[in-house]
């Protein structure tokens, strides 16, 4: 009993400092805690390099990159699936997704949310194949493709072929072929199809005036034919 | 000198939970933004979330659990998200307190690991906010279960870690324009005034039939694309200042409800403007809460004058 009454003395006496410690750990945890948010969310730096590199983890989870339009595109990108049959090849249709789907958008605002999220989900695939592929890539610049610029884009593609995340997002489009296609009542079966992606060009803002601008589409990747199923 | 200075602020942390309210009206009103997102995101969960969603997550954690625990939460997800809004109506009530909003943010974040392309920067900021609500003391308001008195030493590391935590949504909010103003600067087409144009000209983010017609006037253009920039740069640093935090909540509250009609882009922007209340002074919004008559007796007894 008396040792009972004795340590609940102690834990009583030693409670205040406890608590006293684990404050000033929070505050110290509080202070590391922002000044390496504060590095890793700002725009590359090399404080920002070394750090990434050292707490992986940390950068993942709380390293939130906010650059709302920067920069902005300043072009419009079109998807399309070019569709034929596989015995008769001589025939294509062809589809284009990415228009429709912000018109639709666009009509249906502000209650637009199946919508936003078909645009999100299609857009972020297309994004993600062109940033996978032409990173650290100089893209084509010119709006009808010569055989220099097909063969370029092909050999490009080509090298990213075993790319984990450039075949997770191919294989998401090729996938949303087919919901397509379904929308719009065509068979898949014997089909093979094409996927095509090119950046329709906004008009310059140094040529808002100019009424007579013609946009031009620039091809920035293709695949080769390949069966839908 | 700087030892006193340091036991003064760890004082006044510890003194009182200082945005008590605002910390319960943030609680319920994410938890109801959640809802809503689920609720308007229910006819498009087999796309977002099925087994038959045509898009494929990319390799996160929840695909490198053996067992195919991925897959298994794909093939019932359903019953995933009504386990994710059973948690969001216990936070609301309050019931679980943190451990229930750290079981809120561990759903949130597997919701995003099954479909991370659709979660925009709003999403990535809410996410932070709800781990920063796990250490904050939110439940003196707006819950089913008062708690129990708890000894002094604990109620004054409560106040402490519910402050930082409502210190920490603060610089969030400031962080997140200041890091996006920085990047803007150093954009050539947001230094040339050419960055809003573009951003209304898209197809995708076209809100009205106005942007087409708004984006023709240089004047506009040259103007949005300055303030945007302006604002996001002074705003972590003037809504310190007393006499400037109307006038600059007013102008981010505008700024987001510009994003928000003529860029359709939705959530995000609800999410930035909730935090604003924060800046206001919890005394003020008790004020307003006895006015409208929510409040139950005694609860004045949390008006700091001390702070806003």
């Amino acid at each position: 009993m008396r040792i009972n009454v004795w340590l609940f003395y102690l834990l009583l006496k030693m409670k205040k400092p406890f608590y006293t410690t684990l404050a000033y750990s929070a505050m110290v945890a509080f202070l590391l805690y922002w000044v390496g948010l504060a590095i890793l969310s700002m725009p590359a730096n090399p404080a920002k390099n070394l750090l990434a590199s050292r707490v992986t983890h940390f950068k993942s989870a709380f390293g939130t990159t906010w650059k709302l339009f920067t920069p902005p595109h300043t072009y419009n990108i079109r998807l399309y699936y070019i569709v034929r049959n596989i015995s008769s090849p001589f025939k294509a249709d062809t589809l284009e997704v990415l228009e429709n789907i912000s018109l639709k958008k666009q009509q249906a605002a502000p209650f637009n949310q199946k919508e936003s999220i078909t645009d999100a989900l299609v857009n972020n695939n297309v994004i993600g194949v062109l940033n996978a592929v032409w990173e650290n890539r100089e893209m084509p610049q010119v709006d009808s493709a010569g055989t220099a610029d097909t063969i370029y884009i092909a050999r490009v593609v080509a090298e990213k072929a075993n790319n984990r995340n450039y075949q997770i997002y191919l294989a998401s489009l090729h996938n949303y072929c087919r919901l397509v296609l379904k929308e719009n009542n065509l068979n898949e079966a014997g089909k093979e199809v094409k996927i095509v992606i090119k950046e329709k060009l906004i008009k310059p803002f140094a040529d808002i005036d100019n009424a007579g601008f013609v946009p031009k589409e620039i091809v920035v990747f293709a695949t080769d034919y390949k069966p839908i199923n | 000198m700087i030892t006193a200075q340091i036991r003064q602020t760890m004082e006044w942390l510890q003194e009182k939970n200082y945005k008590s309210f605002y910390l319960a009206f943030l609680r319920v009103a994410l938890s109801l933004w959640l809802l809503k997102e689920v609720c308007i995101n229910w006819s498009s969960m087999d796309i977002l979330y099925g087994p038959f969603a045509f898009s494929i997550p990319k390799n996160n954690f929840l695909t490198s659990i053996p067992g195919g625990a991925s897959i298994l939460i794909h093939n019932h997800y359903r019953i995933f998200v009504i386990i994710h809004i059973s948690v969001i109506l216990l936070n609301i009530s309050g019931i679980g307190r943190w451990a229930t909003a750290l079981l809120l943010l561990a759903m949130v974040h597997i919701l995003q690991q099954m479909n991370g392309l659709v979660f925009n920067n709003g999403n990535a900021l809410v996410k932070l906010v709800l781990l920063y609500l796990i250490f904050a003391d939110s439940y003196q308001y707006f819950v089913l279960f008062k708690s129990n008195r708890e000894d002094n030493n604990k109620r004054k590391f409560r106040n402490l870690l519910s402050n930082l935590a409502v210190l920490s949504i603060m610089l969030q909010l400031c962080l997140a324009y200041f890091a996006s103003g920085v990047s803007k600067i150093m954009d050539p087409y947001w230094q040339n005034g050419e960055a809003t144009y573009y951003a209304l000209s898209m197809e995708r983010f076209m809100g009205t039939l106005l942007n087409k017609y708004i984006v023709q006037h240089r004047w506009i253009d040259y103007l949005s694309n300055y303030v945007v920039i302006a604002f996001e740069l002074l705003f972590p640093f003037l809504i310190w200042v007393k006499k400037l935090r109307s006038p600059l909540l007013i102008t981010g509250i505008l700024f987001h409800l510009g994003i928000y009609i003529f860029l359709m882009i939705y959530g995000f922007q609800i999410a930035f403007i909730l935090l604003y209340g924060l800046f206001l002074p919890n005394n003020k919004l008790l004020k307003i809460l006895t006015f409208i008559k929510f409040d139950k007796p005694g609860a004045n007894s949390n008006v700091s004058n001390k702070v806003d």
